[in-house]
């Protein structure tokens, strides 16, 4: 490299987001970091979108009755909320957007191996998401989510727009997870052993080997059922002669490592965020790192608990209950490293950390509800009741969700090179948790209570607790608003940040902020990724910088 | 559709998966009235699927049966004329327009042997011949008609079916004719249900299975029924199958799917002419022909 900017010592080269201007230099970029922002962009929207979907489902549930809307409008709204926030949102979520812009970086490269693929995986994402969108308007699908036959072969709204959607998205996925694992072997620095990498680009490797594995599944059952939709051979549908419980069994193998798609970046996000405010080296760092690669093992044995109650063999019940409780054990794994990563270190309450202890709090009531949901005593009362649902929202809200916002704080200097009105941040955090337990809380209750999970109307005596439900939800709305608006307000008025504004050891934190296009003027120093010792606050520029190089630089 | 029977009460819960059978039990421990749900979402009726469980004190289920059940076996057998010779009587003496237009509806030769009867007891084969007659006139046209049931005191579930919109077809009409029937004759015909029995009648008659299976162990076209419960049978092809309910029905809709070793696929399909209802029945009656152990 010997540009100008990087030939002055001292001076700031030209950020990526310098680099080209209109709208052609976004949608046909190659840099990972402009992807990742217009995933961020994208994801973001679908993530409204299945808000917006969420508000008019509490809305309608305020009373037993009739609110605002039919039962067959209520059967779309839920389906859409489902769908648009698991396949739009949760799914590409932290590994597209955190994924794409940071992984390059925490190893010190230019780019993800093979860009084109990169980008054309967005691409798929939006293809995917535009054939979602005309499903919505020609005819919503009203079969929930999970698309269960016989009902998703008969019903006459737009299932296979919709299936046809998920199925492209399906690609978008894959196409990550495969970029992924090759940049992780093949962009590693010189130094940079796999017990050295930092624990995020563990979990991200975790995940692409289940976006790879388990997705084309997805794919092939969607297929079928599309195929048993048009043509009319009769695979899962009765009447043709198929089996509906086999749709089940199909849907359930990818759908249920999917769910790991979804916490397993999470949990890479909350492992690197909490070394760095508990000013602490990461506890157990192999551990983590393994217990990674065993969610992923075991998230492929355990499909079955999904239909404890669909006449499954009382044998198979019994094994895929016991395999079900083994994942416990990698993911309480993490949690007590995590929590022992904070013991005595020197917490940092900061906007990010904030987020990370609500993910912890949160994933923790969702992961041990979930032994109820794997014991079969108790999953037979429970299953298919607002428990599940309550269940449900602690591990893939209080998880995913909570901590692409911890990440959006943590790594929102590097991406916009500003600073967000930290006040504003932790507003938004506070309201955003109890909002969150106001609005799910109830429903553990309405669940064991007996309050099947899917009703239009519903027994009177549930509404109390509909009603605080609901209005959880429009609390905890709003601290997603504050939360927009603190990070959209830093791009445009927020103040300068520094290199390393949270003293993080990672390699992405020896760049600018924003980076430069090829990220690194100069190579960057591989060490432990938590290694916090070395790093010391400079007032000047409100970033920590390394303490052995005599303050250039 | 995919439904799922909840009863939250009892905290048991199985789905309901067309075209198999899922066992599920429960033992209730209190008398009361207990909700039942679906929770399997089937579709915008989903929430208003609901109904409640009724757990009766000892002996009410039975007072509750006679009232209310003979929608289980829309048919008659000889054992639920309780009364053979007042019912032929009541025919003999006519008078009620009723009396006289069943008395028309029987099979000649069944109104010569009434004709014929002395009175005092009723022979088996003449109450064999009478029900027979009247299950063919359950399985005819409706039979309610205003000036004819003039006097009979019409029962509720009699009159809630008959103010059914659409009227009540298949099983409804039958069971409909049947509630009337019993309606007119209180005295002579129970309302009993026995599932059993049913699945003896289509075997013998409706079904016309006794054409091609025997229960006596009989060489036939079809396999006999005798001691066909739990049985092993090797197959042409495939695995060996124990016979259970599945498998029942399976051959009772789809005859070819599975051929026992040793016969040839002849049987014609059922699917459409026996209702799920009748199904149960048949499979009721073969489980009476389990071979003791």
């Amino acid at each position: 490299m010997s540009t100008v900017e990087a030939a002055v010592p001292g001076a700031e080269p030209r950020s990526y987001l310098q680099e080209g201007r209109g709208i052609r230099s976004w949608i046909f970029t190659l840099d990972h970091k402009r992807i990742g922002v217009l995933y961020l962009v994208s994801v973001m929207a679908s993530f409204l979108l299945g808000g917006l979907f969420a508000l008019l489902v509490r809305t309608e549930l305020l009373t037993p009755q009739r609110t605002i809307m039919d039962a067959q409008t209520y059967n779309q709204m839920f389906t859409l909320h489902g769908a648009v926030m698991i396949f739009l949102f949760i799914i590409p979520g932290i590994p597209a957007v955190i994924g794409n812009f940071v992984l390059p970086l925490m190893l010190g490269a230019k780019d993800v191996a093979f860009p084109r693929l990169n980008l054309a995986s967005w691409w798929l994402y939006v293809v995917g998401s535009l054939f979602a969108l005309a499903s919505i308007l020609i005819g919503a699908v009203d079969t929930g989510w999970t698309f269960y036959t016989p009902y998703s072969t008969e019903t006459s709204t737009a299932v296979v727009p919709m299936t046809m959607g998920a199925f492209i998205l399906g690609f978008s996925s894959v196409f990550t997870g495969l970029n992924f694992i090759v940049t992780i072997h093949k962009l590693r620095p010189a130094g940079m052993g796999w017990f050295r990498m930092p624990l995020l680009l563990w979990a991200l490797y975790a995940t692409a080997i289940i976006q790879v594995l388990a997705t084309p599944v997805l794919g092939i059952t969607l297929i079928l059922l599309i195929v048993e939709r048009v043509v009319g051979v009769g695979i899962f549908d009765p009447a043709l002669g198929g089996d509906p419980v086999l749709y089940q069994h199909f849907f359930w193998f990818y759908s249920h490592p999917a769910v790991y798609i979804m916490i397993l970046p999470a949990m890479g996000v909350v492992s690197e965020v909490i070394s760095v405010f508990s000013r602490k080296h990461i506890f157990g760092y192999s551990f983590i790192a393994g217990s990674s690669i065993a969610i992923a093992f075991l998230s492929f044995l355990v499909w079955g608990h999904h239909m404890f109650t669909s006449g499954q063999s009382p044998l198979a019940n019994t094994i895929f209950s016991a395999l079900t409780f083994s994942v416990a054990i990698p993911s309480a794994v993490k949690v007590f490293n995590w929590l022992a990563t904070m013991f005595r270190g020197n917490i940092v309450l900061k906007t990010p950390m904030l987020w990370i202890l609500g993910f912890i709090f949160l994933f923790g009531i969702g992961g041990l509800t979930g032994l109820f949901l794997g014991a079969l005593a108790t999953v037979i009362h429970v299953h298919d009741t607002y428990f599940v649902v309550s269940h449900f929202h602690y591990t893939m809200f209080g998880g995913p969700v909570m901590a692409l916002m911890g990440a959006l704080f943590f790594w929102w200097p590097k991406f916009f090179g500003r600073m967000y009105v930290e006040f504003w941040g932790k507003v938004s955090a506070v309201v955003v948790f109890i909002g969150f337990n106001v609005t799910f809380f109830p429903q553990f209750i309405l669940g064991l209570r007996g309050m099947p999970r899917r009703y239009y109307n519903y027994p009177p005596e549930f509404e109390s607790l509909h009603v605080l439900s609901t209005l959880g939800g429009y609390f905890l709305s709003i601290g997603f608003l504050i939360a927009f608006f603190t990070l959209v307000h830093a791009i445009f008025r927020g103040k300068k940040a520094a290199a390393n504004p949270f003293g993080a050891a990672t390699m992405e934190w020896q760049t600018s902020s924003p980076p430069p296009l090829h990220n690194f003027v100069e190579a960057p120093h591989v060490g432990d990724p938590y290694d916090l010792a070395g790093l010391v606050y400079d007032e000047a520029s409100d970033g920590f910088r390394p303490a052995a190089k005599e303050g250039s630089s | 559709m995919i439904h799922s029977l909840w009863i939250p009460a009892f905290r048991m819960k199985m789905d309901v998966v067309p075209g198999r059978y899922n066992k599920a039990w429960f033992k209730a421990t209190k008398i009361g009235e207990f909700p039942l749900l679906c929770t399997e979402y089937c579709g915008t009726g989903h929430s208003d699927m609901l109904t409640t469980v009724v757990v009766h004190p000892p002996g009410g289920y039975e007072d509750w049966l006679k009232k209310a059940s003979n929608m289980l076996s829309p048919v008659f057998r000889p054992a639920d004329l309780t009364d053979a010779a007042g019912l032929l009587r009541a025919l003999k003496t006519g008078g009620a327009p009723v009396r006289v237009w069943l008395l028309e509806r029987l099979a000649p030769e069944t109104r010569e042997k009434i004709s014929a009867w002395p009175g005092g007891a009723v022979s088996e084969e003449l109450r064999k011949v009478v029900v027979d007659d009247l299950n063919a006139v359950l399985t005819g046209d409706p039979i309610y008609d205003e000036a004819r049931f003039a006097g009979v005191a019409v029962s509720e579930e009699a009159r809630q079916l008959l103010a059914a919109d659409p009227p009540p077809a298949g099983d409804d009409r039958i069971g409909l004719n049947r509630f009337l029937l019993v309606d007119a004759f209180p005295d002579a015909l129970s309302r009993a249900p026995d599932l059993t029995e049913a699945g003896r009648y289509i075997y013998e008659r409706k079904g016309g299975c006794r054409s091609c299976h025997s229960v006596d162990g009989g060489a036939n076209v079809g396999p006999t029924f005798k001691g066909i419960w739990g049985k092993t049978h090797a197959m042409r092809q495939g695995p060996p199958v124990t016979v259970e309910e599945n498998y029942i029905r399976e051959s009772i809709l789809d005859p070819n799917a599975k051929i026992v070793s040793g016969f040839d696929p002849v049987m014609p399909t059922y699917r459409g002419r026996l209702t799920d209802r009748e199904i149960d029945a048949v499979i009721a009656f073969l489980k009476t022909l389990a071979e003791e152990k």
